[in-house]
């Protein structure tokens, strides 16, 4: 965990919301886990009146997970929960926000959105998505992070990286989705095949190269193993199914270019294939708030 | 296709174009005549067909020239567009099917033959099904010499055979005909009975007209008696063809009932063309892959340049293609052939051709059509389920009474339902059915995986035909259907082919993960569903595990593919600390004097409810009866994932570097370890494939993946125990 300086975000502030059920507890734990990891303070974004008997409510939750209470600050939010979070997010100045998530949603929640994928679409800071927030710590093993060729990648896979050490996960997945057109031979002569193989190895030393580049910015550690792999599929919808079959504990993905709409739900691309039918956590990267989009 | 195949096989082509050409003939002026076209009309759409589309097409065997589908439009073209003058609407229809080619050609362009996998396997075969009952009740009458049978619809055609039966009884149609006739269909039915090989090197048709023409002539010339057959009942052939080039008039292009035309005529010979092209190739003994577009391509050009000339629609034809390929041919040139062969035909051997009797025609047909539609046909389907044979008939009935665009649509609408309610599952193939569900990658070199997720059926198939394409088909392919939930059987019948064509390329596809689901029927192309309760006890075994069962009887085991409870002894095991073990099944054993191996599928998961991650791996433990020192050893890291076993130091063994680099080696007791990897074991592992291993007291635990293996996977891996098994025992 060294050198920190040359991350291009730092996860200095992170909030979740709070409330008071059993799945928000779970959520308060991960989320102060991983703030820990951090080092980092912990915004907790309440949506309802502020009182006394609330405060307390929360402190004794805090005082259950065992964080410092030096390093967390309360926001008092009034209105619709995803506007309230993500302006609660904009006046704390955070860089992360973690959420609870359906891992798969039913029809109506489909077409209408979940809260998660509304802040999904608004959210002006990185966001994580937790499929199962659990009161008992879970080790983070397998990352997966695309490997798109976009001008977002090299901070999104950089970020996986400082996720990745701060957690002590132990595989990192670089994954490239490419169109099987690319490989596909024409013929199927042996003149045709050779060639679509020569074709298929030309792309993967390209990719590799353009991944070298961006993975010999980042410090070294030999605690982490590095995989590149290329998969063939639909752009944006592999890496999920990718993550479900070879059983990922995160999928770490660049923001949206542009904020979806309700069209882009029934014409699915992208970032939607993976939010509607979640294989597993996902961090999305805003690459720096700068160049976030707004 | 290599230029040996074409040197080895033209003969075969030759042939087949000869006796699909002596069919055609007659069927293309008839169909000319059925549009309100002149005759001479069929035969350019033929010839022109033939070689424009044996040039350009990207079918093998499949045979294009005018279609039964298209007279029906081309007429009520011909009608219309002139206000009944019929050949000043010919003229404005040459102009529509010159337009039409075109549209064909864009569609061809735009990849519209895609479209062609949307098709149902078992509603594709009832409308092929249906289309034969068509051939067989239009024929019919004609072989027995009735010329023109009162109905016009196939229904009323059928009820009348026996009417037509009696009239031939009765003696009022000449002996002669009805002897030509039955004669005919007779030779069709019994040429593959009779085992002469001398008979066998003319195909049945060729007998038919063989026979039939010779009798002709010995009325003629030996018996010198005027031939008993009515001239009506012979092929006629007009006598100034050369003379009937006309051209296309293009004036009517700013009308809508014009383009109307163009339009109906572009619809139906799109959609009969692409029926017929993916009937075709479930018809080709070899299952090749065709080029759908490519054929579209073709078929506007051809269609473009035949309506210059005056011809009609050119599309591709299912009935001619059939007996194309039940007379042996192989690639695209028996089309080029059938096409020279009628224009051989028309110009030198007319005096021939008069002599053909249509009856004899007619039983060539009578037969076609009975093959398409015959009880194998019937049972064939009823063997992958009920629910097929209902759609089979439900499509044959509505091509029958609504024609083959409606009887397919029906098919197709009455496949899917009944997919939504018999698959348990039909909110997920709602919910699913725009988005993508497949993954292909390349696990090792030239080994794929091709992950389906929700479900795979005939309208989504495209999608995983898209991966399977881009594999190389001399590669292993690997198709995982474990986070599938329901498989039809029209996937199945499509793997099914493919499989051919990578096993003919030096490749292999496997499946995988379908045991998990369950079907109605042994047959391999039953839909897969998921289990009705719990107990994944399958009332048939998938492939795999028959495979399984038929390897365990090769190496001398025991097989058993019913779930076992007892495998608590796995949870020894470092790997299974952090798992839950469901089922264990598809247990092989082979049982040795001093160790036992036995090879297992294993359900275990890891979390619960939402964040339960179910694996499926399949897994040797190897039993010795003296212990092993504990140690594990793999590639990637998947044995010390629990956290506190992840402390174990991985041990080098110095004076093998490769493997120390190679391997991560650890364990308890470091000397033990060291001492137990002599050189032997050392020299075993570097020369094998890597997998993971775990020892534990007298067991050693080993597997590949953490996914189920596919049956050429498993061999290797017994392989590779048994000689670990051998190399630890001589130590």
């Amino acid at each position: 965990m060294n050198n920190l300086d040359s991350w291009p975000i730092e996860f200095k502030r992170i909030a979740t919301a709070i409330a008071f059920s059993p799945r928000a507890e779970a959520n308060l734990f991960e989320s102060s886990r991983i703030a820990m990891k951090f080092d980092a303070t912990l915004v907790l974004i309440h949506v309802g009146e502020k009182s006394e008997e609330n405060e307390a409510k929360i402190m004794s939750l805090v005082d259950k997970v065992g964080f410092d209470k030096q390093k967390i600050e309360i926001s008092w939010q009034v209105g619709k929960p995803v506007d309230a979070i993500l302006e609660a997010c904009k006046q704390f100045d955070v860089d992360l926000l973690i959420a609870g998530a359906n891992q798969s949603e039913n029809l109506i929640q489909y077409y209408k959105g979940s809260i998660a994928r509304k802040l999904c679409r608004k959210a002006q800071c990185s966001l994580l998505l937790l499929t199962n927030p659990q009161v008992n710590s879970k080790i983070c093993e397998k990352i997966v992070v695309n490997g798109l060729n976009h001008p977002k990648t090299k901070d999104t896979i950089k970020t996986a990286f400082y996720f990745a050490n701060a957690l002590g996960s132990k595989q990192l997945f670089v994954l490239e989705e490419m169109n099987s057109k690319l490989v596909k031979s024409k013929d199927q002569d042996d003149l045709s095949l050779a060639k679509a193989q020569r074709n298929r190895q030309n792309i993967k030393r390209q990719e590799h190269l353009r991944l070298e580049s961006i993975l010999s910015e980042i410090p070294e550690n030999q605690e982490i193993e590095v995989f590149e792999k290329c998969v063939f599929g639909k752009k944006g919808y592999s890496i999920g199914h990718f993550a479900q079959s070879k059983k990922m504990d995160l999928v770490v993905l660049n923001s949206p270019d542009s904020k979806l709409g309700f069209l882009d739900r029934i014409f699915t691309h992208d970032l939607e294939y993976v939010l509607s039918d979640m294989p597993s956590d996902i961090l999305i990267v805003h690459s720096t708030k700068k160049t976030a989009i707004v | 296709m290599s230029n040996t195949t074409i040197q080895r096989n033209w003969r075969k082509d030759l042939f087949a174009g000869f006796v699909v050409s002596l069919i055609a003939l007659p069927l293309s002026l008839g169909l000319a005549l059925a549009s309100g076209a002149p005759p001479f009309a069929g035969i350019i759409t033929a010839v022109i067909g033939g070689s424009v589309v044996a040039y350009f097409g990207g079918s093998y065997v499949t045979i294009t020239g005018p279609g039964n589908g298209l007279s029906v439009a081309t007429l009520v073209a011909i009608s219309t567009l002139a206000g009944g003058d019929m050949h000043q609407g010919y003229l404005f229809a040459l102009a529509a099917i010159v337009l039409s080619g075109v549209l064909l050609f864009v569609l061809g362009v735009f990849k519209a033959g895609a479209l062609g996998d949307f098709f149902p396997s078992s509603a594709v075969q009832g409308m092929l099904a249906a289309i034969g009952i068509i051939i067989l009740a239009k024929q019919f009458h004609l072989m027995l010499g009735e010329d023109k049978p009162d109905g016009t619809q196939t229904l009323s055609l059928l009820t009348e055979i026996p009417e037509t039966l009696a009239e031939a009884f009765r003696g009022e149609v000449g002996i002669l005909t009805i002897i030509v006739g039955l004669g005919s269909l007779l030779i069709m039915f019994f040429y593959s009975k009779i085992r002469n090989k001398f008979f066998h090197y003319i195909p049945a048709p060729m007998w038919v007209v063989f026979l039939s023409v010779g009798t002709g002539y010995y009325y003629e010339y030996i018996l010198e008696k005027p031939y008993p057959i009515p001239p009506e009942l012979m092929v006629s052939v007009p006598e100034k063809l050369l003379g009937g080039f006309v051209f296309p008039d293009f004036s009517l292009i700013g009308e809508s009932n014009f383009w109307s035309a163009v339009f109906s005529l572009t619809l139906i010979a799109c959609v009969e063309s692409l029926l017929s092209i993916k009937g075709v190739e479930r018809l080709d003994p070899l299952s090749r892959r065709v080029k759908i577009n490519k054929d579209l391509k073709a078929l506007g050009i051809a269609t473009t340049i035949s309506g210059l000339l005056g011809g009609l629609n050119v599309v591709a034809v299912i009935a001619r293609s059939s007996v194309n390929v039940s007379n042996g041919a192989t690639s695209r040139l028996s089309n080029l052939f059938h096409g020279l062969f009628i224009l051989i035909f028309i110009l030198l051997f007319r005096d021939i051709l008069i002599r053909i009797p249509l009856p004899a025609l007619a039983a060539i047909l009578v037969y076609t059509g009975y093959k398409l539609a015959s009880p194998d046909r019937w049972l064939a389907v009823y063997r992958i389920g009920k629910e097929q044979l209902l759609v089979f008939t439900i499509t044959l009935i509505a091509t029958l009474a609504l024609g083959i665009i409606w009887g397919i649509t029906i098919g197709i609408l009455i496949t899917f339902s009944m997919q939504l309610v018999t698959s348990g599952r039909g909110s997920l193939i709602l919910k699913r059915l725009i988005r993508p569900n497949v993954l292909l990658f390349e696990e090792e070199n030239e080994k794929f995986i091709i992950s389906i997720k929700n479900f795979s059926n005939f309208l989504n198939f495209s999608r995983l035909k898209k991966q399977l394409d881009a594999c190389p088909p001399n590669g292993h392919v690997i198709v995982d259907f474990s986070l599938a939930e329901f498989v039809d059987n029209s996937t199945l019948e499509n793997l099914n082919n493919y499989k051919e064509t990578f096993v003919a390329k030096g490749g292999d596809l496997e499946i995988i993960g379908l045991d998990d689901l369950q079907t109605q029927s042994i047959h391999p192309f039953a839909p897969w569903k998921p289990l009705p309760s719990r107990n994944p006890k399958n009332q048939f075994p998938s492939k795999r595990q028959r495979e399984l069962s038929h390897y365990a009887e090769k190496i001398g085991g025991t097989y058993e593919s019913q779930p076992l409870l007892s495998y608590e002894e796995l949870t020894d095991f470092n790997y299974f600390k952090s798992f839950t073990v469901d089922i264990l099944r598809n247990h092989l054993l082979i049982e040795k004097s001093r160790a036992k191996l036995s090879l297992f599928d294993l359900d275990y998961h890891r979390g619960e409810f939402i964040a339960r991650d179910v694996y499926h791996s399949t897994f040797i433990v190897l039993e010795f009866d003296f212990e092993l020192p504990s140690f594990h050893m793999d590639k990637e890291l998947l044995i010390d994932r629990v956290a506190n076993l992840a402390t174990h130091k991985d041990l080098n063994v110095p004076e093998f570097p490769d493997f120390s680099r190679r391997f991560r080696l650890s364990g308890k007791n470091e000397e033990e370890v060291l001492s137990f990897f002599d050189v032997d074991l050392i020299l075993f592992f570097e020369s094998n494939p890597i997998y993971h291993i775990e020892s534990k007291g007298k067991k050693l635990l080993i597997f590949k993946k953490e996914r189920l293996l596919s049956p050429s996977e498993i061999k290797g891996m017994v392989s590779f125990a048994t000689q670990l098994e051998s190399i630890i025992l001589k130590s």
